[in-house]
């Protein structure tokens, strides 16, 4: 094994490859993400940008796949009821599967589950509807395990879904946000965003047999219209490859009070607001 | 298509189109030169963009990759979906699926709404060409599917090549893993001449046709079809310059990529 390795190491790093490119044929190195190796040699999988981590060579494409890690916040949508599980579209390369014994059972925390649970999985989570969960653990196959298993956790209502691309919702401390508008925001890591109105949290703890409802509050014109623009900013800042975060949202919301909603869906507005976004954000930095 | 099923949902054309009878005779493809003057082993010139069908809107449904590809007046469209959750719950390799349609305007004759075998069969030939060069084993459990439309076709064996390397783009957009992109050319037999890339009107004179797809850094052949009659040394011949084409092409492919990723 070579020790002095310095001109090789300057070259493979931050080169554009495409699939099929050989990147080196050191065996020092150990191949990660978007290569594989054939007789020694490592090769690219896919279009993009080489990193090179110490002895580590990968390579990242412009666009990935969501695959989650355990802690994620993720929003998904339920495809199938299944014996004792459900299964969760979370834009990733499998489905997830929320199992019974994951979430709250409504009448309390501490609640047995029963076998009439099992049998009226649909009064909890039924096809189509909108699940905010964390991401737990691995099955063996690398589908997702989730649960939600806390207050602020569960079932979706009073709002509509943004998609977004996984890679501009950054992993941090807290995603839910209210907004100063009357408007939540749940941001998951997946991608999928849910912009509702905003209820208060006192609200949602007195309503504890409640949480499986499908019943909307009753929602003005007014607050239609503010969820109506919070969730066409996101959409501009998705379109214009901005990151998404609460304080992001914040400054395009600001920026587009001038336009109407509609407006906030044509190229110039959108352009012009994602700019003036970036220029506030790196301002704050 | 013309069966008695009347379809209730679209503003029809005729039953039946026939092309405009034209004053002037149609000029013979091969009488002096090409009629768009290439050269004999020259390809028709290559635009490809990446991401035209990228989420525009809210929706959800937005395909993973997509790509838009034209070769002359060839014109295709492919959108790729996945990895996404697959059929087959206890599969070891991801599936790939294609699905390919020609829109009813792309040719010189109406074509039905309706896919036929003859889309069935180019689909299978897709699959097989491309399949080879993505790395299924990476995504157990997923399917990835394309939706190959072409707007605008020229010559048959040429617009099952522009497809071919419309896939290859549309994957790498998405970023799924591939061995190597797919690169495919076609040549047709005039006489005793091979030539590369005809067009239909070019391919109609000629008694043979050939496609290769190839993948040229691993140096490996993943589909040839060959619609005629030759001689074991005309084929030989015909697939070494037809190898040769597609490294050309691979060549267009990986340099646009490269350009879109800085």
């Amino acid at each position: 094994m070579e020790i002095d390795e310095a001109p090789q190491k300057v070259d493979i790093a931050a080169r554009i490859v495409t699939p099929g490119t050989a990147i080196t044929n050191d065996s020092a190195f150990m191949r990660g993400h978007g290569t594989f190796s054939e007789h020694d040699t490592i090769y690219s999988s896919v279009a993009g940008v080489v990193e090179r981590i110490n002895k580590l060579v990968s390579v990242r494409p412009l666009k990935q796949r969501y695959s989650g890690e355990i802690g994620d916040i993720i929003v998904g949508r339920i495809t199938e009821v299944a014996s004792k599980r459900w299964r969760v579209d979370v834009n990733s390369r499998q489905d997830g599967v929320l199992l019974l014994s994951s979430i709250n059972l409504p009448g309390g925390i501490q609640r047995r589950k029963s076998e009439s649970d099992e049998l009226q999985m649909r009064t909890f989570f039924a096809e189509g509807d909108l699940v905010f969960a964390e991401v737990q653990s691995y099955f063996a196959d690398g589908a997702l395990s989730l649960h939600t298993r806390s207050i602020q956790y569960g079932k979706l209502r009073n709002g509509t879904l943004v998609t977004a691309f996984p890679q501009l919702v950054p992993r941090s401390r807290s995603h839910f946000h209210t907004l100063s508008c009357g408007v939540d925001v749940v941001l998951g890591v997946n991608g999928y965003i849910w912009v509702s109105k905003h209820v208060p949290a006192s609200k949602v703890e007195a309503n504890a047999e409640l949480i499986y409802s499908d019943k909307n509050e009753p929602i003005s014109d007014d607050e239609r219209e503010a969820i109506a623009r919070v969730a066409n900013c996101i959409q501009l800042l998705n379109r214009l490859y901005v990151k998404i975060t609460d304080t992001s949202i914040i400054f395009a919301y600001e920026a587009s009070l001038v336009h109407s909603v509609k407006e906030l869906l044509t190229h110039d507005v959108a352009v012009e607001l994602a700019q003036n976004v970036m220029a506030r954000l790196e301002q704050q930095a | 298509m013309s069966l008695n099923i009347a379809d209730r949902r679209r503003i029809n054309g005729p039953q039946r189109s026939v092309e405009p009878v034209y004053t002037t005779k149609a000029a013979d493809p091969f009488a002096t030169g090409r009629l768009d003057e290439r050269a004999l082993d020259q390809v028709r010139p290559i635009f490809i963009k990446t991401g035209p069908l990228d989420a525009q809107s809210l929706s959800a449904a937005a395909p993973s990759g997509s790509a838009y590809y034209e070769q002359g007046k060839i014109r295709v469209s492919c959108a790729i979906y996945g990895p996404r959750q697959g059929r087959k719950s206890n599969a070891r390799m991801g599936s790939f699926d294609c699905d390919f349609k020609y829109a009813p305007f792309s040719c010189s004759w109406k074509r039905s709404h309706i896919k036929t075998s003859d889309e069935k069969e180019i689909a299978l030939m897709l699959e097989n060409s491309v399949a080879p060069a993505i790395r299924l084993e990476a995504y157990p459990k997923a399917s990835i599917d394309a939706f190959v439309t072409v707007i605008e076709s020229d010559g048959k064996a040429a617009t099952i090549a522009a497809a071919i390397n419309c896939i290859s783009a549309a994957l790498a957009d998405a970023g799924i893993e591939l061995y190597d992109s797919v690169a495919a050319c076609s040549m047709a037999l005039h006489g005793e001449q091979w030539v590369s890339d005809c067009s239909q009107a070019e391919e109609n004179a000629s008694t043979c046709s050939l496609l290769v797809a190839r993948m040229p850094s691993a140096d490996e052949i993943t589909y040839l079809l060959q619609h005629g009659k030759t001689t074991p040394e005309q084929t030989q011949q015909a697939i070494q310059t037809c190898a040769n084409d597609c490294t050309r092409v691979y060549a267009v492919i990986c340099r646009y990529l490269q350009a879109t990723l800085e």
